[in-house]
């Protein structure tokens, strides 16, 4: 941005003139996911960490995740990360050279944004699906 | 900076940053490794977490488990870092910026140094 510099000139007016379009909410949806998941990257070494010291502190902290509130910010983690890596697949294509035109960006959207939903939902009805089949039960 | 910039090291297109596209080049390495290796582990940390400490124990002291794990969190934090970085660049600026870039980059190493050793110790563990 502008700070340090003398120039008051509007650097990013894109939010205030622009009218709102898909490949706009994705991209700006792209970087909300990722600073969600850098939250999430945080569990997960927490999460290890847990499972290294022993029994006790990872059973607290399953215990944590898996009360309601924690059920839901962990779906919304599930749902960043599928957004994030789907999204992310545009951004490779784009940078060899494909997925430019418009109808094609704005499809691609919607896709990227619809099989997120599907996905987490997926994984979730199969995380709970493993829970109510092998309770207790490894397939490792 | 300007003044201390030689013609040549201009045309070498290095840029602002002095590291030219390397930054660029490793996000999109890291993200294609992530984008492996996050399903992958996802799938078995589905088959593993149903049962509890001991199971989730065995999964991450395995062969299979360690090595994914260990690749999945050094391409992540670093994916984390490089990607941190140019959203902090983008909305900071002065001095406030050195200081959460220097922020970002302490605490992505220590988290990662944190998982590298906390899968490393039960690898070992046996
Ligand atoms: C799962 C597979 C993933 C893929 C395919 C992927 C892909 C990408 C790509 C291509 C970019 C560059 C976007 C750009 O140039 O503007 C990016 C940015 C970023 N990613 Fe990922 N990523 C993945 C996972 C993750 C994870 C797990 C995290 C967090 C721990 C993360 C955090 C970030 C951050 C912070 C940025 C910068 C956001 C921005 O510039 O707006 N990514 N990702």
């Amino acid at each position: 941005m502008s700070s340090g510099q003398n120039d008051t000139r509007p650097m990013s007016p894109f939010t205030t003139v622009w009218r709102w379009h898909v490949t706009m909410v994705t991209s700006i949806l792209h970087r909300l996911s990722a600073v969600v998941l850098a939250a999430g990257s945080v569990l997960i070494a927490l999460w290890l960490l847990a499972l290294a010291i022993g029994e006790k502190q990872y059973d607290q902290l399953m215990n944590i995740i898996s009360s309601l509130p924690g059920q839901i910010i962990l779906f919304g983690f599930t749902l960043a990360l599928f957004f994030h890596l789907l999204n992310g697949v545009r951004y490779l294509l784009w940078d060899s050279g494909r997925g430019f035109e418009k109808s094609t960006a704005n499809l691609t959207s919607w896709l990227v944004m619809s099989m997120a939903v599907i996905l987490s939902l997926a994984l979730w009805a199969a995380g709970y699906w493993m829970l109510e089949a092998f309770p207790g039960q490894s397939n490792y | 900076m300007a003044k201390l910039q030689t013609p040549r090291s201009k045309i070498t297109g290095l840029g602002a940053s002095g590291h030219g596209t390397h930054h660029f080049l490793v996000q999109r390495v890291t993200a294609i490794c992530l984008l492996v290796l996050v399903p992958f582990v996802l799938f078995q940390f589905l088959a593993a977490f149903t049962s509890g400490y001991d199971a989730v124990h065995i999964w991450v002291g395995s062969w299979l488990g360690s090595i994914s794990l260990l690749a999945l969190t050094t391409a992540m934090f670093w994916h984390l870092r490089l990607g941190l970085q140019i959203t902090i660049e983008d909305y900071f600026g002065g001095s406030f910026r050195m200081l959460l870039l220097l922020l970002n980059f302490l605490g992505c190493l220590a988290l990662w140094l944190v998982s590298v050793l906390s899968i490393l110790s039960i690898f070992f563990e046996g």
